[in-house]
């Protein structure tokens, strides 16, 4: 599967918006290659980047650390 | 995506002796058949796959997959090795992806060294070829790339397999088969190293909130005591997550024990009562045969005993034997007269009626012929004449015994017996054989009744010597059962355990964050909800699209299946895909019902995995189709014509390419080579209906099975 399919198939999930409050317009927006206006999207598209092209668990965690600013 | 096998070649491979040019199969889409009877090279054919895919071999000795390597000595030919000359032994595969060909080849060089050969490492050697230029591939990582395009590693077990083994590769319990085949035809290989890595992320994040909040958390005692609280109980969470996985492995395979045992033991008790229908069949059977004999020495008792048998019949010579015996008596006596009045003149004849001696006394006392009524006084000539006749000599009867006579005699005897009997004896000789006919039926259907005992009893998976089998089945399933509800016993345990842990967590959580001197916790605390919240939405975005693939298959098994049983007089149920908790995908054949159907032979059950390969093999994902060749090695065995002939007509739409090594459609009499319905597939393919290949396989020259040379003619 593509990332960008992942990514599609992730935010089509029911529940996903009361679990992250992320809004319909940015869901229906949302694609790989452009970047999102909610940091939970950037959140989620580092996870799939990281587990696409091998990156180490560690590496995974410090990018979305800083996409979340922590 | 996809691949076409073009062409496989061998060199002084087992039976395929002689060059590559001189073994060559050439091949299409469609149906490409071998046909061949035993050791005429299939699954040598096979085997030839086997090395260039797997470095394998299947041993037929052994009976068990074994590594090229060790094998290369057994795998040359012997016809090569008995001329004594170094030579190659290699196999050719040549297949195209829609962009490229490549000719992919194994080989190792057999030098003699005294008695012994010796054997050079292997050879792989690998040719492309795109748009007329070939370029030889030297690159080992890329020659494995390329080798795995022929049939990717995770669609082999379903695309390459032998009949015989099918059920150890459809093994459709395994949490490492059916699970791991869908996530690859899902192609979700990525989402799944996702879903991994969100579980150490979530250990990251949860980490490094509780490092944030011990560092922010003010030093008193009790919050001290909080945080030894948590971090021990976290750490029995993360061992216990651990204990939870090996668990579930466990449970997995008492389960997979459980569902192959289970099949084992629902037919063992069928296989037990046809046993004893079949005993008391066969007892039946020969307490019959053993009426029809009594009733058979009866009728000879009475033929043989005191009863001429041979005179049955022959009623009428006996009064034609009375009537010629008086004549014959009659024209005797007269005989032996005339001869004597001839010697003797003297001799007095008498008349018939003549007086008899007394009578001729009182005429002599009386002085008076009673024959004329005149006086005949004492004296006289008439008186002396009545007393010559008195005097005259009496001859004894005939010295020669009438031995005929005394033999007629008794004959007619016994034969008036037979005779007044003859009728009776015929009638009882007729009772007995109508009794004996209507045995002979009994026994007829007795013996029909045992065949379809016995075919159920086969279908069943019986045989005269599995009943100590049985036994032990039944204990490795009652094991099985056993650890099973002592692995779910634990791992509910377990996850209630987990769970009140975590509740008594978040109970710290509170009391510790209410006593916080740093409001930045909180970010702490939600970024490690949100990475836990992705975590959730990475697994259920892989939960659902394997069980979209999941209702793929099941929809498409089960028209396979129909389609395989079409004609088949016995309703085969509806496959059914059940998806357990642990992640295990159950397959089942229910009734109308929903009821488990159960005591399906072994040729329904191979149709159940066959079905399910089909599915496998064409289904499509997205703009995806897993167009890869089926190559199978004796698919049929334990199927009928019917499912045969089902399978040519759907493989060709269910394989883009199918090589298929086959025996049913062999028959080593015919000038052909083939049976009735291997003609009738062949005239099929020559009409057009079924594309593909036909080749047969042939002996040339009847030889020792290790130096046997393997022919091919190409029909189609």
């Amino acid at each position: 599967m593509r990332p960008d399919d992942i990514l599609k198939e992730i935010l089509s999930d029911p529940e996903l918006e009361s679990l992250l409050q992320i809004d319909r317009d940015s869901i229906q927006t949302a694609r790989m290659d452009v970047p999102s206006a909610d940091p939970n999207i950037e959140v989620i598209k580092s996870v799939i980047r990281g587990g696409y092209n091998g990156l180490s668990p560690q590496q995974t965690f410090n990018e979305i650390k800083a996409i979340k600013k922590i | 995506m996809g691949t076409l096998i073009k062409s496989i070649a061998f060199q002084n491979f087992y039976n395929y002796f002689g060059t590559l040019k001189d073994n060559t199969f050439t091949f299409t889409s469609g149906i490409n058949i071998i046909s061949a009877d035993n050791n005429m090279g299939k699954s040598k054919f096979y085997n030839g796959i086997l090395w260039i895919l797997k470095d394998q071999v299947y041993d037929s000795d052994l009976k068990m997959i074994q590594s090229a390597g060790a094998s290369f000595i057994k795998m040359a030919s012997s016809k090569a090795k008995s001329m004594g000359e170094p030579f190659t032994m290699a196999v050719m595969i040549e297949y195209s992806n829609g962009q490229r060909v490549y000719e992919v080849s194994k080989s190792v060089r057999f030098n003699k060294s005294g008695d012994k050969w010796e054997v050079s490492g292997q050879t792989v050697d690998i040719v492309e070829t795109s748009h007329g230029s070939t370029t030889p591939i030297y690159d080992t990582s890329q020659q494995t790339r390329i080798i795995e395009e022929i049939i990717p590693t995770q669609l082999r077990e379903y695309a390459l397999l032998q009949g015989e083994s099918m059920e150890k590769i459809v093994d459709l319990s395994s949490k490492d088969g059916l699970q791991k085949t869908i996530e690859t035809l899902a192609d979700i290989g990525d989402i799944v190293k996702i879903k991994t890595n969100c579980l150490t992320l979530s250990r990251l994040a949860r980490s490094l909130y509780n490092d944030q909040q011990a560092s922010n958390t003010q030093r008193s005692n009790r919050s001290k005591e909080l945080l030894d609280e948590k971090a021990t109980l976290d750490d029995r969470i993360n061992n216990h997550e651990v204990q939870l996985e090996n668990l579930n492995n466990d449970l997995s395979i008492a389960k997979e024990t459980k569902e192959r045992y289970e099949a084992l033991i629902e037919n063992a008790s069928s296989r037990e009562s046809y046993r004893s229908a079949i005993r008391e069949v066969d007892a039946e059977i020969q307490r019959l045969k053993e009426t029809k004999q009594l009733k058979e020495a009866a009728i000879t008792a009475k033929l043989y005993s005191d009863r001429p048998w041979l005179l049955i019949g022959h009623g009428d010579s006996i009064s034609t034997f009375v009537a010629k015996r008086d004549e014959l008596v009659t024209a005797r006596a007269l005989k032996m007269a005339q001869k004597k009045v001839l010697e003797d003149p003297s001799t007095i004849l008498l008349p018939e009626g003549s007086p008899d001696v007394p009578s001729l006394r009182r005429m002599l006392k009386l002085e008076r012929c009673e024959v004329c009524g005149r006086p005949a006084p004492k004296g006289t000539e008439p008186w002396l004449s009545i007393q010559r006749l008195i005097e005259r000599p009496k001859e004894n009867a005939p010295k020669t015994a009438n031995d005929f006579s005394r033999f007629f005699s008794d004959i007619q005897i016994s034969a008036g017996g037979v005779e007044c009997d003859n009728n009776k004896l015929l009638e009882s000789v007729a009772s007995y054989r109508d009794e004996i006919r209507a045995i002979n039926e009994a026994i007829d259907k007795k013996r029909e009744e045992l065949a379809d005992v016995q075919a159920r009893f086969i279908n069943v998976g019986g045989n005269t010597n599995d009943e100590s089998k049985d036994k032990s089945n039944l204990s490795e399933f009652q094991l099985a059962n056993r650890n099973i509800e002592k692995y779910t016993a634990e791992i509910a345990r377990i996850k209630e355990a987990i769970g009140r842990w975590k509740t008594r967590i978040e109970q710290i959580d509170a009391e510790l964050n209410a006593n916080s001197t740093d409001s930045s916790i909180q970010r702490y605390q939600d970024f490690r909800d949100l990475v836990l919240c992705v975590e959730r939405l990475v697994d259920s975005a892989k939960e659902r699209i394997f069980d979209r693939i999941l209702d793929e298959l099941r929809k498409d098994a089960n028209e396979k299946y129909k389609d395989l049983l079409k004609g088949n007089p016995v309703e085969g149920g509806t496959l059914t895909f059940d998806k357990q908790s642990d992640g295990t995908v159950h397959v089942s054949i229910k009734n109308a019902e929903n009821g488990e159907l159960t005591g399906l032979g072994t040729g329904f059950q191979r149709m159940k995995q066959l079905s399910i390969i089909m599915a496998i093999i064409s289904t499509k994902v997205g703009d995806n189709r897993f167009d890869y060749p089926f190559i199978s090695d004796a698919p049929f065995s334990e199927f009928g014509d019917n499912f045969i002939k089902n399978f040519f007509r759907i493989a060709p739409n269910v394989f883009t390419q199918s090589i298929i090594m086959v025996k049913d459609l062999y028959d080593v009499d015919a000038p052909s080579n083939m049976n009735p319905l291997g003609e009738e597939i062949y005239n099929r393919m020559k009409r057009g209906e079924i594309p593909g290949t036909f080749y047969i396989n042939y002996i040339e020259e009847r030889s020792d099975v290790t130096s046997l040379v393997t022919k091919t003619k190409k029909y189609i």
